[in-house]
């Protein structure tokens, strides 16, 4: 079943459009990974579908549509969490805040117990929880953000380039945990990846986006196989 | 020697004053990245208020109170209508200009219903200073402290302990990302303008009487607490809280110990500090580093 | 109502009026300025004097805000500079003015200089706070300087006199200087301001990284432009001091700091011609907004700065602009029927 449905996408800054009709779907439940050159659009595709530029065309957020009504509602009363291109972590709170921070909108009994298992799945995380985000390391600061985000439950979560900037060690921890947090919870992602090898891996469904468009969606283990793709994005 | 210890709680006692306005400076720097060169005569005009509801016969605990939400109110609808438009467009020079703009407003305004004739404001509390050892304390002065603690409490509790605060911090941290939480950012704005000119308004009403109450009143404490801003750090309210204090000492300590200085050219004093410290340190003692990035 | 707001705040372009045009229209403007002084009473001569020295202090403020986009709070202390040496050098000393006005500008020169140094190194919001300061200490550090300024009783001159040969009154005598150091000032800036260094500043403005790695040597030209913008007040500065033939502390604070910002905003941010419409702005309406009330003439100045930059940011430049589009494109129109109007302008010229 589809969770989000996209149709006839347009999206930009100021005069400049950058995305052209997109139109794609993405099952619930799926990691579906977007890959594509740089200036292809991906970021600007998760800003549109979280509402940080404006948009026309449709967004369906299982059969909500997002971009109907006068006001748009915070994305993350909708179910939407977005993990910002370079991590956008509190520097001056401290880790706990930050989670804090991700769980505004939800009991505070339910943040007790959320925050909890976060500190049992990154014990790195559970050690610094009194430090400030800013002197954590980038790799630390990513897993941070994604449990900030996942901290408001949101059906869908956008990830915007995650390994940008890491070792590729970090980045292998990175996806590694990824992994652990799929296993934890039922979640829906779409991943924008400069790292193709390995969101392929991690990922169902891939995105091919050029120019502004994404072409249709197709099994990411095909993709692994497809001689293309391997020259294309994973430098085989 | 006793001059020496009454020079430092003078300092003290006025470098409450220069805190609890830098305090409302960083208040709206965090949430709106303008140093708002009106935030003193706003104060001033909540001073007026005050003095106006008393002289119609309002207790005057009850004017101090009016006056003090009527400023709060004041700065909410000016962050709601002003500042936010040109803040969203990031035109930084337009907001510095309006800032300066609203503080012309606001004096000749204060001068056209109330005129430069000095208002007399009562004293909260009378009675003879209060000597502690060798050092002499007006009470007011001491109401002052007072206040100004328990502000600095409040605005703990509220910062630190709860989940609004959180929110105000968090927004003031990086606010896209305080956006994409749901967080409510706009809210945290307006409310942080609100505190602001309240807090500057409650000090003015005390400070009135003797700063003597009339328009442009606080210029000269405007140019101490951007001082004890910018040495404490632009966007911290801790470090408004030491650089006011810093600022007032050492600015009464210069006045009477170093020559040439003297008690007129005090406010050379904030000059080179404010100078000084973006030189050599221009984030300020506890702000962040973020900040001085262009 | 935003709708309406957009279309007041929309940026416009420089209306495509021909070059004759202009200079035809400067060349009569000038030559009704080189009659009117002779025929005008002596208080709205000394008015225009007061335009021109608004003028020439706003030119070099608008040099730096209007082009690099920084802010300066402190150009009401160099102007202060200006006013002081002229009233110290020709007044007190009784040497001739023509070596007040080298003496100041060098020295504003200089001093802006030497507070650029610091200064420019700092962020525009630094650079706001510390002239900021500068311009609130700057009575009080004239006060300190009592032994050459006479502190806040100030010092009354008699300098400016016309020559005999003349046959001018004092108050015609004045303004023809003045005129003629405005032409001056708005000759030298339009030149700095289309040439080499005008194209740096403005990328200076408009993107520092991409500027500075074409090429532009941030700090040289800041600097360089500081100075000058300074000097540009200091001059200013002694005009003020012929005009007025007083000068005292408490003229140089921050309102006057201020007013100077205003003359470059009610005109239009980074318009030259702006900057002259702004100094008309701030000595006749104030003026006018006395008669109300004496506080009226200041609150002027504060709702026109909120005004211009919140609803009018293109200023009084702008909105002739605006009202100028439809009648210029028409013109072009008329004059040449056998091609049909490029259609850009015609939009242009309709919204």
């Amino acid at each position: 079943m589809s969770l989000l449905t996209v149709d006839r996408l347009c999206a930009g800054y100021g005069a400049l459009r950058v995305l052209h009709d997109v139109s794609f779907s993405i099952e619930e439940g799926n990691v579906t990974v977007v890959l594509g050159a740089n200036g292809a659009g991906k970021s600007t595709l998760l800003r549109a579908l979280s509402g940080m530029i404006p948009a026309t065309g449709s967004i369906e957020l299982d059969g909500y549509e997002l971009l109907s009504g006068r006001r748009r509602r915070p994305i993350a009363l909708l179910g939407i969490g977005h993990v910002p291109e370079g991590r956008g972590t509190f520097g001056g709170l401290t880790v706990e805040e930050n989670l804090r921070a991700g769980g505004y909108h939800r009991p505070r009994g339910e943040v007790e117990r959320s925050i909890t298992e976060w500190f049992e799945l990154f014990p790195r995380l559970a050690e610094r929880r009194d430090r400030l985000a800013a002197g954590l390391s980038g790799g630390e600061q990513q897993m941070l953000a994604i449990a900030r985000a996942l901290m408001a439950r949101p059906r869908l979560l956008l990830l915007d380039e995650p390994s940008l900037g890491l070792a590729p060690k970090m980045t292998g921890t990175l996806f590694d945990n990824l992994r652990a947090i799929r296993e934890r919870m039922d979640m829906t992602v779409l991943l924008v990846e400069q790292n193709a090898h390995l969101s392929l891996q991690i990922a169902d469904d891939a995105l091919l986006m050029t120019a502004g468009q994404v072409g249709p969606r197709r099994p990411a283990i095909a993709l692994r196989e497809d001689e293309q793709i391997r020259r294309a994005y994973l430098g085989a | 020697m006793t001059t020496f210890f009454q020079q430092i709680v003078d300092g003290l006692t006025t470098g409450v004053i220069y805190a609890a306005i830098a305090l409302s400076l960083v208040l709206v720097y965090r949430t709106s990245r303008l140093v708002n060169f009106a935030q003193a005569e706003m104060a001033t005009l909540g001073g007026f208020l005050a003095w106006q509801l008393s002289d119609w016969g309002v207790p005057f605990p009850l004017a101090i109170a009016l006056a003090v939400a009527a400023s709060f109110a004041l700065g909410a609808t000016m962050e709601r209508t002003v500042v936010r438009p040109l803040h969203e467009a990031h035109n930084e020079l337009a907001l510095f200009v309006i800032s300066l703009g609203i503080l012309v407003v606001l004096i000749n305004v204060e001068a056209w219903i109330w005129g430069y004739q000095v208002k007399a404001v009562p004293l909260v509390i009378d009675g003879p200073a209060v000597s502690i050892g060798s050092v002499l304390v007006s009470r007011q002065k001491l109401v002052i402290v007072a206040v100004a603690i328990v502000i600095a409490a409040l605005l703990f509790v509220l910062f630190q302990r709860t989940r609004f605060g959180l929110a105000m911090r968090a927004a003031a941290d990086n606010q896209p990302s305080a956006r994409l939480l749901g967080l409510p950012v706009n809210a945290t704005m307006t409310l942080s303008w609100g505190i602001a000119a309240a807090i500057g308004t409650l000090m003015a009403i005390l400070v009135a009487p003797q700063q003597f109450l009339q328009p442009g009143m606080l210029l000269p404490v405007l140019l101490y607490a951007v001082a004890a801003a910018t040495l404490g750090g632009i966007d911290s309210p801790v470090g408004a809280v030491i650089g006011g204090l810093i600022v007032g000492v050492v600015e009464n300590l210069a006045g009477t110990y170093v020559p040439g200085i003297g008690q007129d050219f005090k406010s050379a004093v904030a000059f080179l500090i404010i100078m000084g410290v973006l030189l050599v340190r221009p984030q300020g003692l506890l702000g962040s580093k973020s900040v001085v990035r262009v | 109502m935003s709708a309406i707001m957009r279309r007041l705040r929309q940026p416009r372009p420089r209306l495509p009026i021909p070059r004759w045009v202009n200079l035809v229209v400067g060349i009569a403007a000038f030559a009704y300025l080189l009659y009117a002084p002779l025929v005008s009473p002596s208080y709205s001569n000394t008015q225009m004097a007061m335009v021109c020295v608004y003028a020439v202090a706003g030119l070099g403020l608008h040099l730096l805000t209007g082009m690099t986009g920084l802010i300066s709070l402190g150009h009401g202390f160099f102007f202060a500079v200006g006013a002081y040496t002229a009233a110290i050098l020709s007044g007190t000393q009784g040497w001739p003015v023509p070596v007040s006005f080298v003496v100041a500008a060098a020295l504003g020169w200089l001093l802006g200089f030497l507070f650029g140094l610091p200064a420019l190194r700092l962020s525009p919001l630094a650079l706001s706070q510390v002239t900021l300061a500068l311009a609130l200490i700057t009575p009080s550090l004239i006060k300190r300087l009592d032994f050459m300024t006479n502190g806040s009783a100030g010092l009354s001159v008699d300098v400016g006199d016309p020559p005999a040969w003349s046959g001018l009154d004092k108050d015609q005598w004045i303004l023809y200087i003045c005129l003629l150091i405005a032409l001056v000032a708005y000759l030298v800036t339009l030149a700095l301001s289309r040439g080499r260094t005008g194209r740096a500043m403005k990328g200076l403005r408009d993107n520092l990284p991409v500027a500075t790695t074409l090429g532009v040597r941030a700090t040289t030209t800041k600097s360089f432009v500081f100075a000058t913008s300074a000097a540009f007040a200091a001059v200013g500065g002694v005009l003020y001091t012929l005009v007025i033939q007083y000068v005292g502390a408490d003229a140089f604070g921050l309102t006057f700091a201020i007013a100077l910002i205003t003359v470059i905003v009610v005109g239009g941010l980074g318009s030259v011609p702006g900057v002259i419409l702004g100094a008309v702005f701030v000595v006749f309406v104030p003026s006018w907004a006395s008669e109300v009330s004496p506080s009226a003439s200041g609150l002027i100045y504060g709702v026109a700065l909120v005004v211009f930059m919140f609803v009018l940011p293109g200023g009084v430049i702008g909105v002739l602009r605006a009202i100028g589009h439809p009648v210029v494109s028409r013109f072009h129109a008329r004059r040449s029927t056998a091609q049909p109007p490029v259609p850009q302008e015609q939009e242009a010229g309709r919204r």
